[in-house]
């Protein structure tokens, strides 16, 4: 089979354009979403015109509401407010979205994505760079997306779309221009929700990370197995449905856990894995759980990494948990910025 | 649309049998005889009445909480069997017992419903962009409060329904209340119709408490809906009867309502008695009739709770859980 490099962003693309020709009644609206804002839909309107493309400018809770009352018609929306920090003002119908079915007594269905961006480590400050993956988990009847790799947020997208209940899904915009090997498009490449991907298999020590929090772990991993300390990182891709199985099959492996995403950490998604660990695997450990998340707003510019998950921290509390000697890491990230243009040359 | 005698009779029997089950509900509520809680919609009831009996079947409409939307329902043959069993929480109700109350019958052309004020403007607009995606001239009908009025959401999905010239009719049903707290201290603006030029589209006042003015108003706005003109915006003005919630406080702000004001309103404006007289001066019904109307109304309820009664609960937690995701 034909691979190439392309971008997440190229991937989801295609992936769109794919799953609208595969049925018509996949819908995308939103904010931008013909002038593209981040590349997401470039070429869809032109391609599908705006009866499938449909602008609706700034409507954060309308573009939601307006796609649960689509949804219910037999509708795919796909509902794209930019920004998941954007979202904040659709908390209202993301709620009912998640009560729908439930409160008519199952009898109507809401296939609808909420598809945007989300993350840090862009330096874009306190209301372009959140991850608000635990106001998501704790709405009952939404399920919740994080993908970290492109082969994933291919496969998951393509399940999100033929889901028939709300889906959100976020990816992460540090993430969406990084190129990697793809494969052409084919309908096998769905991935079914609720299972976890082991990213990395190891023994000493489970660290369960989600979104770019993933490949944080995993160059962490890396440099620490030249320590001779084996991590094994556990991605569950979904948070809703979450495979805790096999994250306790992990934990009972390796006796220790560690949890690591971009979130706010209190009340978070590293919280509630934690329990649901010490619930199912609480005799299997060997010590506490470890979890780490943002440690607030996330400030503006290069010292977002004084908020946010670095991959010092975590090698920290990987070491700290397996008992053995402080490691230094490379405490920096590559300088990204979303808006710079090369120099032309 | 001239209405025929016979359309006529059908305008009243709908407010007379939306009349005797909203009385049915305050008296069972009060003697105990029902959970939950209940809104009534007396001296209301020609706004649903008259915005909902004649539209076609394939249309959508929103209700409110008042009244637990029945002025809206009945009209359009949801049976009083599954309202009531809703309230009951059976599995036989309008949503299988699990909303207690809501306006929801989809195969009835009620889509769905959130308690949260204007939010329902928001999903009325997805349904009239699937209509109009759909192409089959069909509208939804929304209807809100007054106090809707004065949340963002109100104003922001009747924007893109008139952005994108969807086929929806907004009724708001003014009735000068929003929950204890009086319009005046919420809307500078106290006719709602005004905000319909900011949004470029038709705003129109009529009187609440006439049922062939609310019919016929609506229905010019659904007419213009249909023909792909857009959105309208009618108010209808009509006065609260009794409290925003059966036994709960009858105030406005920290202040008692009028009874004398109630009393007069009853007296003067009530909308089953204003369009029965209307009908017995037309020689369109005789006393003999509208006694019937009334005595046939109270059988379909006793028999809608006997079926309503009969019928199986929420059996399990398991089912509830069954409940959240589809396949």
């Amino acid at each position: 089979m034909k691979t190439e490099q392309r971008t997440m962003l190229q991937v989801m693309n295609d992936t769109l354009r794919m799953e609208m020709s595969r049925d018509e009644k996949v819908i995308y609206m939103g904010e931008c979403v013909v002038g593209s804002a981040m590349g997401m839909t470039n070429g869809l309107y032109q391609e599908f015109g705006p009866s499938r493309i449909i602008e609706t400018g700034l409507i954060e809770n309308t573009m939601v509401a307006a796609g649960i009352g689509l949804a219910e018609r037999g509708y795919r929306p796909i509902v794209d407010p930019m920004m998941a920090d954007f979202l904040t003002p659709a908390y209202a119908a993301m709620t009912v979205a998640g009560k729908n079915r439930f409160m008519h007594g199952g009898k109507l269905d809401i296939p609808m994505v909420i598809l945007t961006t989300m993350g840090g480590y862009l330096g874009l400050g306190a209301e372009h760079s959140g991850c608000p993956e635990a106001q998501v988990m704790h709405i009952p009847g939404l399920k919740l997306v994080v993908p970290s790799t492109i082969a994933d947020a291919r496969g998951l997208l393509m399940t999100s779309i033929r889901d028939n209940n709300p889906v959100v899904y976020y990816f992460h915009k540090r993430l969406m221009r990084e190129k990697g090997p793809v494969a052409e498009y084919s309908d096998a490449d769905a991935i079914p929700f609720g299972v976890a991907d082991i990213k990395r298999e190891g023994t000493d020590i489970t660290v369960v990370a989600t979104g770019y929090m993933v490949s944080m772990c995993l160059d962490v991993a890396r440099k620490l197995a030249d320590k001779n300390i084996s991590v094994e990182v556990v991605d569950p891709r979904t948070l809703v449905p979450l495979d805790i199985q096999t994250i306790v099959k992990s934990v009972k492996k390796t006796s220790r856990a560690l949890v690591v995403d971009e979130d706010y950490i209190t009340c978070g998604v590293g919280g509630e894995i934690a329990m649901q660990i010490m619930e199912h695997a609480f005799d299997y450990l060997d010590g506490p759980i470890k979890r780490i998340g943002a440690k607030g707003w996330v400030p503006a510019t290069s010292i977002d990494k004084m908020v946010l998950p670095m991959p010092q921290e975590i090698a920290d509390a990987i070491t700290e948990l397996v008992g053995a000697e402080r490691i230094a890491m490379e405490n920096e990230l590559p300088a990204l910025s979303l808006y710079a243009k090369p120099a032309a040359k | 649309m001239t209405l025929t005698g016979d359309q006529k009779i059908t305008l009243f029997t709908n407010l007379v049998r939306v009349r005797e089950l909203d009385q049915w509900f305050i008296d069972a509520l009060l003697s105990g005889k029902l959970p939950l809680f209940y809104h009534s919609t007396q001296v209301q009831e020609a706004v649903g009445v008259g915005g909902c009996t004649f539209l076609e079947d394939g249309d959508c409409v929103y209700a409110t909480h008042r009244g637990h939307g029945i002025s809206k329902l009945i009209p359009r043959g949801v049976s009083m069997e599954s309202i009531l069993a809703e309230h009951y929480g059976k599995l036989t109700g309008n949503c299988g017992g699990a909303s207690g109350w809501h306006p929801v019958a989809p195969d009835k052309g009620f889509p769905m419903y959130t308690a949260l004020i204007a939010e329902n403007l928001g999903l009325a607009s997805g349904t009239a962009l699937a209509a109009k995606l759909d192409g089959k001239q069909r509208v939804v009908v929304s209807f809100e409060g007054d106090s809707a009025a004065a949340k963002a959401e109100f104003h922001e999905a009747i924007n893109f329904a008139a952005a994108n010239k969807l086929p929806l009719v907004v009724v708001i049903e003014n009735n000068e209340m929003g929950q204890h707290t009086p319009l005046s201290t919420y809307l500078v603006n106290k006719d709602i119709a005004n905000f319909a030029p900011g949004y470029g589209i038709p705003g129109e006042i009529v009187d609440g408490q006439d049922v062939i003015a609310v019919h016929e108003a609506v229905q010019r706005a659904v007419v213009r809906a249909r023909a792909g003109e857009g959105p309208s915006l009618v108010e209808c003005k009509t006065y609260r009867l009794r409290g925003h919630s059966e036994g709960g406080p009858d105030v406005s702000m920290d202040q008692p309502r009028s009874k004398e004001e109630a009393d007069r309103w009853l007296r003067d404006k009530d909308p089953v008695k204003l369009f029965g007289a209307k009908l017995l001066e037309e020689k369109i019904l005789t006393q003999a009739d509208i006694d019937r109307i009334h005595q046939e109304a109270k059988e379909e309820i006793e028999e809608g709770l006997r079926l309503a009664d009969a019928a199986p609960i929420i059996p399990s937690f398991e089912h509830l859980q069954s409940l959240l995701f589809a396949d």
